[in-house]
């Protein structure tokens, strides 16, 4: 090994050997080695969980590695902090913005760096170098306006310039992509390329195989908290990288699936909405079909839930739901959408769903108490419905007075379930419906909605999890950057066509 | 699972849930210093729990208990209004010009509780349309309130000459009418809150407004009408306060809003929402009288009773956080064995590695 107070002209930025990590129950990490040469991009691809925020947390001082050592431009750190890691010129971009939104663009680059003169800051100066560094990356944006005022694709660039007004030696970028639209791609791989040609290393994790095709040196792909596969750009294929993130069996077991119904009537309509990150989107969904709605992050899953259950109203576009007598009405609210028959579960249980210091029988009757107009509901009341809908969704808890809060995460989702069966939602909106939910629960739920869609209900399920929607859709829409680019059929939706759907046009 | 339209999910037994009730966690320790204090006092001078002490002490809490009935459908909301006071002096001061004017009593009334009323529509609209914080808004409404009144009554008390003897003064089956008012709007009050739709939606909308919304509750129409209630009552209150003493003061009882405050809390309701009920503010406000008088039974010098309220107060809130804490940690079993379900309970290790699976 090199002695670390010997600056070796080594063209690797950073070394990272044999890292383990291992929380209560998990191996996060097992024995991962990369390495990052200096004026190369270096991807990282993996599914969810494959332990790919952990490295990055790892290599930036954010936590501790069990074992492994890192290297940084050839000097060996032993556990090293945030501030070490930043000193050797470490960057990281992550994706939740780290700015402050009310201060001007000057200062968000230089942030502590601010130049003074006599002890107050030297303003002019200030400006001067912030306009270099934007220069220097050819990012076009004015130094004077305040951070508020600029999109999502400007900001990052802003957090990418502050990077290199630290002397950065090596940026790591976790999923940039993720919130820009496909025009705004282009200028952040220019600036990754001018980076490159400066001689800074880049450590840029992605799962849109597409775009690490387009910028990365090396690859290198983690499964299941181990590297499986790892060399030059130019020795991998998509398939390939597909291959390797999904090696491991996948559980195929599916619900029973309806036997059609072709001419089943519509109740859910979603026509041509856009809103915030969508984007004319259309989906429909008949009576005792599951339909599912798909894609990463920032692909807007989540946002088409909020809208098909009249939370959010649209910008553009309508949602309309069929009456008892087949009439479709405009929804104009989420209120308005209950009368019609929508039940809403937001993927948020705790924040968006549940009363959580209530019991069980008051969160089990609360669809119930939205949703009548009779002027009365006594205790007794709520008492008598819970007694009713906890064992018909088959809720595991003592009893109705058990707080909700101190409930498991798939015992909260069937009192949501319970909820709105009490009703007769005709229209049940899924918003990742088994999100923190375990194994065993999480197929109790899929058989439930079966169960639903069967009783003749139309269920439209948002869901970033490719495995769950193969399992349980009848169909499958993929959607990207807030449009939606394909649709399947359930039986033929695998993990792994859908990855290749979303990640290439 | 098995024939599930016929199995009925049981109740906890009957003795938890009553020991677990807010009854018995807010109203019953109220109930015991109620006692405690009359029973102190009274061994020092009989007088104390005579009749005639009784029905003063709650002829004199008969305004500021109306206005806490109406504070506690906000509180339970997750709201707030702090303008209650200087609006029932407003009332107050309105009615009596009404009649110096020489109107109906009967038309003064409906007259001063429509404004009222429309004054609550207002504060309820542009907290639940332009969700500005209420605190802040009805901190501004006090100032205004306390302004008019003054303009209006030019300064100066409005005799409302010998008139209103109905609302403040007369008695009905040997009690006042204010506290045939205060009892009458209790009961109402509790009845309203815990046997109707509406009640059910304010707990719901206090308890997590983002989650009631998404269910379909009308939460903000719940909350529009929740000032409406509270302004409508504290404007009663103020009719009532200005009857008993045949004059329109337009600095009166300016320490009602705090108090009205006070007494939801002490009776069980936090300002997070979600909580509260109109018996335990009955017994809160009930309480805040008794101590108040017993301070003038024992010959405390008065101004003592600021401190006391005060300490009452503290000594409540941080009573009912101690309570909250354990019942948060220990659930039904004692600390101790919190971590140990997590190692020893096979089904929760499972959900840890299906959740990592799946990030």
């Amino acid at each position: 090994m090199t002695l670390p107070t010997v600056v070796v002209p080594e063209t690797a930025a950073l070394v990272l050997e044999d890292i383990t990590k291992s929380f209560p129950g998990v191996l996060a990490l097992q024995g991962v080695s990369l390495t990052v040469r200096a004026g190369t991009v270096h991807a990282v691809c993996g599914e969810n969980g494959a332990g790919k925020s952990t490295l990055i947390k790892i290599a930036t001082g954010a936590q501790h590695a069990d074992g492994g050592i890192i290297r940084i431009g050839g000097e060996v750190l032993d556990r090293p902090n945030r501030r070490q890691v930043q000193a050797r010129g470490v960057r990281a971009i992550f994706q939740e913005r780290q700015i402050a939104p009310d201060l001007s663009v000057t200062e968000n680059v230089l942030l502590d760096r601010l130049p003074t003169r006599f002890g107050r800051v030297d303003w002019r100066r200030a400006k001067r170098m912030a306009a270099a560094r934007l220069a220097e990356l050819d990012i076009d944006i004015d130094i004077n306006a305040p951070v508020r005022s600029l999109s999502v694709a400007q900001l990052q660039m802003m957090e990418i310039a502050r990077a290199i007004s630290f002397e950065a030696r090596l940026i790591v970028m976790d999923e940039p992509t993720a919130s820009l639209s496909r025009h705004e791609l282009d200028p952040l791989f220019a600036v990754i390329n001018r980076l490159r040609d400066a001689g800074v290393a880049i450590l840029f994790i992605s799962h849109h195989l597409d775009e690490v095709f387009a910028v990365a040196d090396d690859v290198t792909v983690m499964r299941d908290g181990a590297v499986v596969a790892q060399g030059p750009a130019t020795d991998f294929t998509t398939a390939s990288v597909v291959q390797a993130m999904f090696g491991r069996s996948v559980d195929t077991r599916r619900v029973h699936r309806s036997s059609g119904g072709a001419d089943a009537t519509l109740l859910l309509t979603v026509s041509g909405v856009s809103s915030g990150r969508l984007d004319d989107v259309s989906v429909s969904v008949a009576a005792g079909e599951i339909v599912a709605v798909t894609g990463g992050v920032g692909a807007g899953v989540s946002e088409l839930a909020q809208i098909a259950s009249g939370g959010v109203t649209p910008i553009a576009g309508s949602v309309s739901v069929a009456d008892a007598d087949g009439r479709m009405h405009k929804v104009r609210g989420r209120r308005h959408a209950l009368t019609l028959g929508v039940a809403f579960l937001p993927a948020d249980r705790k924040r968006q769903g549940l009363l959580l210091d209530k019991s069980v029988a008051d969160n089990i009757a609360l669809g119930l108490q939205a949703n009548g107009r009779t002027p009365f509901f006594p205790p007794s009341r709520v008492r008598r419905v819970a007694a009713a809908l906890v064992p018909r969704a088959n809720v595991r808890s003592a009893d109705i007075d058990v707080v909700v809060g101190t409930l498991s995460g798939g015992n909260q989702q069937k009192v949501m379930i319970g909820r709105w069966t009490g009703v007769d939602s005709r229209v049940l909106i899924f918003d990742e419906p088994t999100a923190g939910i375990d194994i065993a629960s999480k197929f109790e739920i899929y058989a439930e909605l079966r169960r639903l869609a069967d009783l003749g209900a139309a269920v439209l399920i948002c869901s970033t999890d490719f495995q769950e929607v193969g399992q349980v859709a009848d169909r499958v829409l993929v959607m990207r950057s807030g449009r939606v680019v394909g649709e399947v059929s359930g039986a033929e939706a695998t993990e792994h066509q859908l990855l290749e759907m979303e990640m290439s046009l | 699972m098995s024939d599930a339209t016929l199995v009925l999910a049981p109740s906890a037994p009957l003795k938890q849930r009553v020991l677990r009730s807010d009854a018995a966690r807010f109203v019953a320790p109220l109930l015991v210093a109620i006692l405690a204090i009359s029973l102190y006092t009274n061994g020092k001078n009989k007088l104390f729990l005579g009749g005639d002490n009784i029905k003063n002490i709650l002829l004199q809490v008969s305004v500021l208990g109306i206005i806490a009935i109406g504070q506690t459908f906000l509180i339970a909301a997750g709201q707030l209004d702090l303008s209650v006071a200087t609006l029932a002096a407003l009332a107050g001061v309105i009615g009596a010009t009404r009649i110096k004017d020489g109107g109906s009593e009967l038309w003064a009334v409906i007259f001063v509780l429509f404004i009222c009323a429309a004054i609550g529509l207002i504060w309820g609209l542009l907290v639940a349309g332009l969700r500005i914080p209420p605190f802040i808004l009805t901190l501004g409404g006090t100032s205004l309130f306390a302004s008019v009144a003054l303009r209006i009554s030019k300064s100066s008390p409005v005799p409302a000459r010998e008139r209103f003897e109905w609302l403040g003064r007369m008695k009905v089956f040997g009690l006042q009418t204010p506290i045939w008012f205060f009892l009458i709007v209790a009961v109402v009050g509790a009845g309203v809150m815990r046997y109707t739709r509406f009640g059910r939606h304010v707990y719901a909308t206090g308890s997590n407004e983002e989650a009631a919304y998404l269910t379909g509750i009308p939460t903000a129409r719940t909350k529009v009408l929740c000032f409406v209630i509270s302004s409508t009552l504290s404007g009663f209150a103020g009719l009532v306060a200005m009857a008993r003493i045949s004059t329109g003061d337009p600095r009166v009882g300016s320490q009602l809003a705090l108090q009205a405050i006070a007494a939801v809390v002490l009776g069980g309701a936090t300002l997070a929402g979600g909580r509260g009920s109109p018996l335990g503010t009955f017994v809160g406000v009930v309480l805040l009288a008794v101590v108040q008088s017993a301070l003038t039974f024992n010959n405390v010098q008065t101004f003592w009773n600021d401190a006391v309220f005060g300490g009452v107060l503290i000594f409540a809130v941080v009573v009912t956080a101690i309570g909250d804490l354990r019942r948060r940690r220990g659930g039904s079993r004692p600390t101790v064995s919190a971590s140990v379900p997590t190692s020893s309970d096979p089904a929760n290790t499972d959900p840890q590695q299906g959740e990592n699976q799946h990030e």
